[in-house]
């Protein structure tokens, strides 16, 4: 932690605005604050403090503000007393800036505002945090030493043991009780974590059980299953028979009709063919008797007409020939009397017309004989020798087209009882009773698979619940984490405990170094070779051979104060800083001197707040070698005011 | 069987076994019956005869054929223009013919009736 | 050693070396020593310095149960 500024206003002797520049160069790292007592000196420390922890010699606020500003405007709403140290530490930089208005809003309190390189202001209610992170309040007069600071060591040089709340503070100060704090902490999640592997043990022996019953239950449950799908079987297979035999039912029924149907349609057939038969049977019977030209019907019929007609027109014939002849003849009596009995005429003289007419009618006389006539008539006799009518025939042909149609009719009904007997199939082999009386066995057998197939369905739900449990139980084990957890506090615990141990020392040696470095610089008795620091941080001076003497002399108890806080702050810190009030008193000048080179070569921010008794520059600035950076002269205006001014050097 | 083989049964033999079966299939009652009929359905259809076939006359029933009462086969055939004196030499060829004819039909599962009739000849 | 902060150095010193120690020794129980390594070790220092003056020692006590869990989840 690097201090930078810090700028008063209205701070206790401070009237106004009042800015102290910490900046310094590495080779001239000193600030001396130069002034009378009372006159502002320790006040600069006060601010620091009052800053940063809100509390300084115990002073309410109202105490603290700059009198004189006050009682020039009492009632000023404005009026504030303020205080703002800068700072710089790992790169960042830091203005804390804290005020309070007796005339504000809330005039109990100050009001702190942080900000971290220039950037918004931090909560208020973590500005303590930050601070107690840079500067600690419990160890904040290693940095801001004072006379209360310095009686507390001389009481603590008095004595082997140390002083109590030194040694605490010196121990704060490294940190030792941050590592023991970790080390309880870490004893107690261990415990935690113990705890829980106890716990967990314990589960383990239930989850042990847990999982005995598990298999057990496990077993039941494929005994469970194995039946359940047994009963499954024998459900199906009822099921199954059931469909077979309703089927069977079914068909019986569908059979029953179709047997009804074709039986039907045989009477059908029977009547047809009885019919047919008939129709055969008669005109068998014409075929065999007399019927039997009929495959000559039409061409006998046709030469029955021609007969027929032959006769008529041969009869005919005769017929004219028989009327030509008397005609003739008729004619010849004329002829040969000349006289005609009809017409009672004489025709002798022209006797020659009958003579044409005779021979005209001769000529007339067509050639047919009573043979002729006969032959046809004998041969037309034929005809009825076998009775022939060409009518019987033709009904012959009816008969034959109804036995024809017959035929056909027969043939659709064979055609249907085919396609019904096909349909019908092969009939059962059981009769109906058999059937239902099965169905009724199949149906009881169903009804029983069905109930205990529910049963175990029950049952293995049950099952499947408890095993679910167990399983959750015994899935519960002690998982590796919970042993990991475990064993890592349990590290961490171990290694930290023993490194406190090697810490304390390793940093008391550290301590003890430093704290001889400074102390060999400043002392001006060289008979010590070093203080040594002992296991409580009490001081002695360590003599050549290794003995120790303890401290005589205020001014021995002095110079081991400031070189046990010089060791300190170069042990804690990463930049230290120390603001020390009145650092000559009780050395004289040897060791003023001593303490000046100390300063100046110390590698730490050192400010020194003198009175004109300890120091007076021109006589004593050579003890610093060139180190001082700057000088701030404190003066007091009047008793209400002070102001602090940086000299040229 | 070929019809002119001469070591075969005769062919009234065969005429007769024709006959036979188609008494047995109720077509004709008699063996008369059936050659009166496959004489005229010979003569209808103009079938070949073979002349070279001959079969003893005392061996057909020419009475029973030709002239049964109410049914002189011998007027049908006379009218058809066979010699009186050929009706039973020639008809016995017919009968032949005829009945051969009727049994290639029946074997080719034709309706006999049909072709007892003639229906399609005429 | 650097000078800045010597004590966080020597802090830092002692837990390696203490670790270190731990590592070598044939009787310590491996599944303790081999929990952390030693940059998780200077953090878990590191992380308690940072949080030295706090008053609950929230981030260093945060920064060790992250780290232990990261362990317990990838076990």
């Amino acid at each position: 932690m690097k201090l930078e500024k810090l700028i008063l206003h209205n701070f206790m002797a401070y009237k106004g605005d009042h800015e102290i520049d910490f900046g310094v160069s590495s080779h001239s790292p000193l600030i001396l604050f130069l002034g009378e007592n009372g006159h502002g000196k320790s006040t600069i420390q006060n601010a620091c403090k009052w800053c940063l922890y809100d509390q300084t010699t115990e002073m309410p606020n109202s105490d603290l503000i700059n009198r004189k500003a006050y009682a020039e405007q009492p009632n000023d709403p404005g009026l504030s007393m303020s205080v703002t140290l800068s700072w710089a530490d790992e790169g960042k930089s830091y203005e804390l800036f804290r005020s309070w208005e007796p005339n504000g809003k809330d005039s109990t309190n100050s009001h702190p505002i942080l900000r971290i390189d220039g950037g918004n202001a931090v909560p208020a209610n973590s500005v303590q945090d930050y601070v107690q992170r840079f500067l600690a309040k419990e160890i904040s007069h290693f940095f801001f030493f004072d006379g209360e600071t310095q009686k507390e060591f001389d009481a603590m040089a008095t004595s082997k043991n140390g002083s109590g709340s030194i040694r605490s503070e010196i121990e704060k100060t490294l940190s030792i009780p941050v590592i023991s704090d970790a080390v309880n902490w870490f004893k107690v999640k261990q415990a935690e974590e113990s705890d829980a592997l106890v716990k967990a043990n314990k589960q383990n022996e239930n989850i042990k059980k847990a999982g005995l019953a598990l298999e057990n239950e496990r077993k039941l449950r494929n005994t469970l299953q194995e039946e359940l799908n047994d009963q499954l079987v024998k459900l199906s297979e009822a099921s199954k028979r059931i469909e077979a035999v309703e089927a069977e039912l079914a068909t019986m029924q569908e059979s029953q009709e179709l047997s009804e149907a074709i039986a039907g349609l045989r009477g059908e057939k029977t009547a047809l063919a009885t019919l047919r038969k008939e129709k055969f049977q008669f005109i068998t019977d014409a075929l065999s008797h007399n019927v039997f030209w009929a495959p000559l019907a039409i061409k006998l019929s046709a030469i029955q007409n021609q007969v027929v007609s032959q006769i008529e027109v041969t009869q005919k014939a005769f017929d004219e020939n028989k009327e030509i002849a008397t005609t003739i003849d008729y004619l010849h009596r004329i002829e040969s009397n000349g006289f005609c009995p009809v017409c009672k005429s004489d025709h002798s003289q022209d006797k020659s017309k009958f003579v044409d007419e005779i021979a005209r009618l001769r000529a007339r006389i067509q050639a047919t004989t009573q043979s002729d006539l006969t032959e046809l008539e004998d041969k037309a006799k034929l005809f009825e020798q076998f009775s022939f009518n060409s009518d019987l025939y033709v009904d012959l042909r009816n008969i034959q087209k109804e036995y024809d149609s017959l035929g056909s009719e027969l043939a659709k009904v064979e055609n249907k009882i085919r396609d019904l007997e096909i349909k019908r199939g092969h009939s059962p082999s059981q009769d109906v009773q058999i059937a239902v009386s099965s169905l009724k066995n199949l149906m009881d057998d169903k009804t029983l698979a069905t109930r205990n197939i529910e049963d175990y369905k029950e049952n293995l739900a049950a099952a499947d619940k408890r095993i679910s449990k167990l399983e959750s139980a015994v899935g519960k084990e002690i998982s590796p984490e919970k042993r990991i957890a475990h064993n890592a506090f349990s590290y961490l615990l171990e290694i930290f405990e023993s490194s406190k141990e090697v810490y304390v020392a390793d940093v008391r040696e550290q301590v003890q170094k430093y704290s001889s470095e400074t102390f060999l610089k400043i002392i001006s008795d060289k008979k010590y070779t070093g203080l040594r620091i002992n296991e409580n941080f009490g001081v002695e001076l360590v003599l050549p051979d290794g003995r120790t003497d303890p401290l005589r002399s205020t001014g021995q108890g002095k110079v081991s104060t400031i070189s046990l806080v010089s060791g300190l702050i170069k042990t804690a810190m990463d930049e230290g800083f120390i603001l020390m009030d009145t650092p000559f008193v009780s050395l004289d000048i040897g060791h003023r001197a001593a303490v000046c080179k100390w300063a100046s070569e110390s590698g730490l921010k050192v400010s020194l707040f003198m009175h004109s008794g300890e120091f007076v520059w021109d006589r004593d600035s050579h003890y610093f070698q060139g180190h001082v950076g700057k000088i701030y002269r404190i003066e007091k205006i009047d008793d209400d005011e002070s102001r602090v001014t940086l000299e040229t050097l | 069987m070929k019809m002119n083989e001469s070591v075969q049964v005769t062919i009234s033999d065969r005429g007769d076994e024709i006959c036979e079966e188609l008494k047995r299939q109720g077509y004709f009652p008699e063996k008369q019956d059936a050659y009166v009929y496959a004489i005229c359905l010979a003569i209808a259809l103009d079938l070949p005869i073979d002349k070279s076939i001959t079969t003893p006359n005392n061996k057909w029933h020419a009475a029973a054929v030709f002239h049964a009462p109410g049914r002189d086969l011998s007027s049908v055939m006379t009218l058809m223009g066979i010699p009186e004196d050929e009706i039973v030499s020639r008809g016995k060829m017919l009968a032949e013919a005829g009945l051969r004819h009727i049994e290639e039909k029946r074997l080719s599962q034709a309706d006999l009736v049909d072709v007892l009739l003639n229906t399609r000849g005429q | 050693m650097s000078e800045s902060n010597v004590a966080l150095d020597l802090l830092l010193r002692a837990v390696i070396q203490q670790h270190r120690s731990n590592m070598l020794d044939p009787i310590a129980d491996k599944s303790h020593t081999s929990i952390f390594t030693e940059q998780e070790l200077s953090e878990i220092v590191r992380a308690l310095w940072l949080d030295r003056y706090s008053d609950n020692r929230s981030n260093f006590q945060k920064t060790v149960g992250a780290l232990i869990t990261d362990k317990v989840s990838k076990a």
